[in-house]
């Protein structure tokens, strides 16, 4: 890691908010016989403010943008060779300066201009003396990116348990020189990592280019206020254009990096007490005769008739009896929202023959048939059907209003009369 | 000494008649409760059979067990024609099966309406109506008898 971004995340750790980092580099390179000298001040900021500022200059003056079309000018030129027979000058550039964008030639001569009449105002001895294209001569150029950064906690007052977000959002605002003569860009930056303090000892870094904002969910285990802070950590280059008396540009690229950070104020309220109430529930089913489930219905029953010797499918639905309830500081929160999750037969083994009937014990997925068969009475009892009572655990799931979800087993029953029926007269 | 010669024959002249009438009237009057016999046979075994016909839809729907009416009925008629069928003194067992009285019984309890049996179940009950002609019987004028058989059986798989 840089020592700078070290210090950086350092002061961000002992909630030096305020401090202001700077950096600047300068350098200087030869340009066709000129100096051009290009220099970069990176202002880091932890207050939410920072900017970088970059500066070309050249020592004599600039020149017309460059030929050709293969470079990020607004404008290109074309230089042709011009021999005017003068003792100082035997020949000379005519420059022809064209716009990029509409290809119009903006240096064209008034109509009555006198001999020797170029095409073009620009025209440049070997020791040229005047600017191009009747345009001051500019001697530096300038960009500057600053960044603005907004750190947000939401929800601004949360219960201490419960899950906050940390966000930031990085905006910037970007001024560039892109002239006739110098240019000087900043160019391809990026947030290259975050660094989030939490203000309750919990940090985290994200190292991925995760874009100009983000989104860190945290939670606050005790009751407090807290300073949460974010730096952005950003790199990228600073690139200047300058054009020498041929219209040859060179690029002179440089690396920055800056830092900018904020802070927000996270308040945890004491946890509140949370009492999740069970649902009640009974056992209802719906009798098939057979192996197929039909279509669902929307009624079942907690008492049903048999058929003697028949195999009968029952689909097992819940039959809600309250509701389970969640009682937040002793105080109605509302109703939750239960469903059958599976069912468990713990009755004895029916006398449904083996490997078609639903033997007990096993647990069974909530749309799964609980198949059962009853041969018994085999003889008239006086007209009495006999009675069967079936025990069934219920595994039931609620989800109650504040996104809690919690599984209760549950021991319920239904009855069965079956007669038996082979009589005749 | 009274003489009995020829006493023999008219006795025999005089009981011969009512011998062979006694005669008669036992076998017809057997062959009558065979075939009734018979009959009981054929509509009994129809109804057992109807009476699987369970409504599995209002099973689903209630809870409850009933028979579907419209199949009960159905199956009745068919199997009384089966069975019927191939049964001797029974010239034409599809006007039987086709003129028996069929009811289906689901709200009970309820008496069959043929047999005024109690029912407690739901069951279906029929009757039929065949005519039985004697053989013997036929010599003094008694020719055909309507023989009415009813049975019901309640609801079974």
């Amino acid at each position: 890691m840089k020592p700078g971004v070290t210090a950086a995340k350092a002061a961000v750790s002992l909630g030096l908010g305020l401090a202001l980092a700077a950096s600047g580099a300068t350098d200087s390179q030869g340009v066709g016989g000129t100096v051009t000298t290009v220099s970069i001040t990176s202002v880091s900021g932890y207050a939410g403010h920072a900017f970088v500022y970059a500066q070309v200059s050249d020592s004599t003056f600039g020149f017309p943008a460059p030929t050709g079309t293969g470079h990020q000018s607004p404008f290109y030129s074309e230089w042709v060779a011009q021999p005017i027979l003068s003792p100082s000058c035997p020949w000379v550039w005519a420059v022809y300066v064209f716009d990029r964008a509409t290809n119009r030639q903006i240096n064209t001569p008034p109509p009555d201009t006198p001999p020797p009449n170029f095409g073009t105002t620009t025209v440049l001895c070997a020791s040229p003396s005047a600017t191009p294209v009747a345009e001051p001569p500019q001697a530096d150029a300038a960009a500057r990116l600053d960044l603005d950064l907004q750190v947000t906690v939401s929800p601004p007052v949360a219960s201490a348990g419960s899950t906050s977000i940390v966000s930031a959002v990085l905006s910037n605002a970007l001024t560039e020189d892109l002239d006739l003569f110098l240019s000087m860009a900043i160019e391809s930056w990026s947030v290259t990592s975050w660094s989030i303090d939490f203000g309750d000892g919990q940090m985290t870094t994200l190292n991925a280019p995760v874009g100009t904002s983000i989104r860190v969910p945290h939670v606050y285990q005790a009751a407090g206020t807290y300073d949460a802070r974010v730096v952005a950590f950003i790199s990228g280059h600073a690139q200047a254009a300058v054009y020498d008396r041929y219209g040859t540009v060179h690029l002179l690229r440089r690396p920055f990096s800056v830092e900018v950070g904020n802070q927000a104020v996270a308040t945890a309220s004491t946890r509140p007490s949370r009492i999740y109430r069970s649902p009640q529930a009974l056992v209802a089913v719906v009798p098939y005769i057979g192996l197929s489930i039909g279509a669902p219905t929307t009624t079942a029953f907690r008492h049903i008739d048999g058929l003697r010797g028949a195999l009968t499918s029952l689909s097992v639905q819940l039959l809600i009896v309250r509701e389970g309830e969640l009682v937040v500081n002793g105080v109605a929160g509302g109703f939750g929202h239960s469903w059958l999750a599976g069912w468990r037969f713990d009755g004895a083994p029916s006398d449904a023959p083996p490997g078609v009937g639903t033997a007990p014990g096993g647990t069974h997925a909530a749309g799964e048939p609980l198949r059962l068969q009853w041969n018994a009475p085999d003889r008239i009892l006086g007209g009495q059907p006999r009675d069967y009572v079936v025990p069934v655990t219920l595994f039931v799931a609620t989800r109650f209003p504040d996104g809690h979800v919690a599984s209760y087993a549950i021991g319920s029953s239904f009855s069965v009369s079956v007669n038996f029926a082979a009589e005749s007269g | 000494m009274i003489r009995s010669r020829g006493q023999s024959v008219l006795y025999a002249v005089l009981l011969m008649p009512t011998l062979i009438l006694v005669f008669a009237l036992a076998v017809d009057i057997a062959s009558l409760q065979m075939q009734k016999l018979r009959l009981r046979y054929a509509v009994d075994l129809a109804t057992v059979t109807a009476a699987t016909a369970v409504d599995e839809r209002y099973y689903s729907q209630t809870g409850r067990l009933r028979l579907d009416p419209g199949l009960a009925t159905t199956t009745t008629r068919d199997f009384l024609l089966r069975n019927l069928s191939g049964m001797p003194g029974i010239p034409e067992p599809a006007q039987v099966a086709a003129a028996a009285d069929i009811t289906i019984v689901n709200e009970i309890p309820a008496a069959d309406p043929y047999t005024r049996a109690y029912l407690d179940r739901p069951a279906v009950c029929a009757r039929i109506h065949v005519p039985y002609r004697f053989l013997l019987l036929g010599w003094i004028g008694l020719h055909v008898v309507d023989v009415t058989v009813a049975a019901n059986a309640e609801i079974r798989t």
